[in-house]
């Protein structure tokens, strides 16, 4: 059986930060060195089987000052998932949720209802290290994704194709990767008989399998032929001699940047073919060579804006992160298509500016300025001393030489224009803020 | 510890003793009313009497407004103003309990379908 190599290098603080930003919201402050104390497998561990969920640090709040109601206020939705991503103790099931979020992208403009995107929501949740047949079981039947992909619309006498054909597309197999136009068709027939009722007022209620709108008849499916129902419909695609590849690429992708070798697939696929379960397949990626040595991966705008605030030590106290998250492209419960988000459209020169307001927004907090009597804080007024000053306010973050060299001087060039007393008052304080904001807008903050 | 020290510490210890006391201030009930052409779907069917902040999101292509009055003689209109596509608006208001009829006032939209009832129940007896 093919095995999937292990990094064997030095594993610490930067290597442990790499790992909490890429299977979690980035670390608070000291948990990298923390992590990194547990080795590899040890921080590998605690990510994919972590403790009960404990949620700390204040409470969300809107921009009023009032608790949230996800379920019942527009935005709310997105506080409250990046509340937890903030909070939670289990970075990477929230990570899992999001990637599932993303995967079976399913959007609110589609659904109209908060509630039934939050039901989705916890699905996803209590199936983020899961087996992915169950996932697959839970998706199909989900009161959301029926509404977004039609599912309640496809009876025997009116079949609707929307979920069989991404059941194959983008779930299992992959765009034309090894179905036909026949099959999409069959599947269809197949995964007839969700129904739901309209309640005034309610909207739909009720979902449930009605077999008497299912159709019951042969379908050939994959050159099969059988009275196939929708769990077999399901099951046809996972046990599809393309879907294990499809699945540990698609996974990979979520982790690492480039794709694995065909030796690291296969390796991948042998793990995941013992029984459709997530963990294994997850440790095996988290824990190869090519996340600890290979190229920087572009965090996605929340994974970006919860990590600046666990760094921060901030919690969610303002509506201003679902038009930031927005502008940024990526508002949670959104996602632009049933394709999810593209991962490569992260960075434009407008996702960019949003990027540099959510640092500004969440640095706010933090920011040196004179008391209202005039008083100034105490900051260094040596640039050296500035700048590590502002990398403490991030948590110590790694930067690369050329990175830290240019910020430096930066500070250094800034300081060295004060000329007049009042300048050298108040330069230390608008170049500490200056600085703060460049790390955070550095491209090695943008990309873990 | 001398009598004036005894008195200020228990002073002090009274007002934290009635600070932990007191209850939280609750929080509003909220209510969100999605609006599309040409529905209306509530968040929620029962939302507590009290203060209360009410929601409407337009989902749909048409300008929607939403009033909202309780099945009582004499009984207040509460409306939020017209919302755009795509738009949001909330009111704050206080519900008393019983049934709300919820509908939109623009053109014949209440006709066709824009309308949804709302309970709202009495606070809990202590």
């Amino acid at each position: 059986m093919p095995s999937v190599p292990v990094y064997r290098g030095r594993f610490g603080a930067p290597e442990a930060e790499r790992l909490l930003w890429r299977a979690g919201f980035g670390p608070r402050k000291g948990e990298a060195r923390k992590l990194a104390a547990l080795g590899l497998d040890g921080a590998v561990n605690l990510l994919t089987r972590p403790p009960r969920e404990r949620l700390t640090g204040p409470k969300p709040r809107d921009s009023k000052g009032r608790g949230l109601a996800p379920a019942d206020a527009w935005g709310h939705d997105h506080l409250w998932w990046l509340d937890r991503m903030v909070r939670t103790n289990r970075p990477l099931a929230e990570r899992m949720t999001l990637v599932w979020h993303d995967w079976f992208a399913t959007s609110n403009t589609g659904v109209g209802s908060q509630g039934l995107m939050l039901h989705q929501n916890r699905m996803f949740r209590r199936h983020a290290f899961g087996n992915f047949r169950n996932l697959l079981h839970a998706v199909t039947a989900d009161p959301a994704m029926l509404l977004w992909l039609s599912g309640v619309y496809n009876t025997k006498d009116s079949p609707n194709e929307n979920y069989a054909r991404e059941l194959m597309e983008l779930f299992t197999l992959g765009e034309g990767n090894g179905y036909t136009e026949r099959d999409v068709r069959e599947h269809a027939r197949a995964l007839t008989g969700f129904r739901s009722e309209w309640k005034r007022g309610k909207g739909h209620v009720n979902f449930r399998f009605d077999a008497s709108r299912h159709d019951a008849g042969t379908k050939t499916i994959f050159k099969k032929r059988g009275r196939y129902g929708w769990r077999a419909s399901c099951d046809l695609c996972l046990r599809h001699p393309l879907h294990a590849r499809f699945f540990v690429e698609k996974l990979w992708s979520y982790f690492v940047p480039t794709p694995p070798s065909a030796s690291t697939r296969a390796g991948l696929e042998a793990i995941y073919k013992k029984g459709f379960q997530v963990r294994p397949v997850l440790e095996a990626i988290l824990k190869h060579p090519a996340l600890y040595t290979g190229p920087r991966m572009v965090k996605p705008p929340v994974v970006f804006t919860a990590g600046l605030l666990r760094a921060l030590d901030r919690g969610i106290d303002t509506n201003a992160w679902v038009w930031l998250g927005e502008g940024a492209g990526q508002r949670l419960f959104y996602p632009p298509s049933v394709a999810g988000w593209d991962d490569e459209r992260w960075l434009d020169t407008a996702t960019y500016r949003a990027r540099w307001a959510i640092a500004n927004e969440a640095l706010s907090h933090v920011t040196v300025a004179r008391s209202k009597k005039g008083k100034a804080p105490k900051v260094p007024r040596e640039a050296a001393k500035l700048v590590e000053s502002a990398y403490r306010t991030l948590g110590n973050p790694s930067v690369r030489p050329q990175s830290r060299r240019a910020i430096a001087g930066f500070a250094k060039r800034a300081l060295s224009d004060a000329r007049s007393d009042w300048q050298k008052e108040e330069y230390p304080l608008l170049v500490l803020n200056a600085t703060r904001q460049l790390i955070a807008l550095s491209p090695d903050y943008q990309a873990a | 510890m001398n009598a004036r020290l005894v008195a200020a510490c228990a002073a002090v210890a009274l007002v934290a003793g009635a600070s932990a006391a007191a209850a939280p201030p609750r929080q509003p009930a909220r209510l969100q009313v999605t609006a599309n052409e040409f529905t209306f779907v509530l968040s929620r069917s029962t939302v507590r009497s009290g203060p209360a902040i009410v929601e409407l999101v337009n989902f749909g292509e048409d300008d929607h407004d939403l009033a909202l009055r309780r099945r009582a003689p004499g009984a207040k209109t509460w409306r939020v103003r017209t919302v755009t596509p795509g738009g949001v608006r909330e009111r704050q208001l206080r519900l008393a309990a019983g049934r709300y009829q919820l509908w939109c006032t623009l053109a014949n939209h209440r006709a066709l379908g824009m309308r949804a009832t709302l309970k709202v129940k009495p606070p809990p007896k202590r």
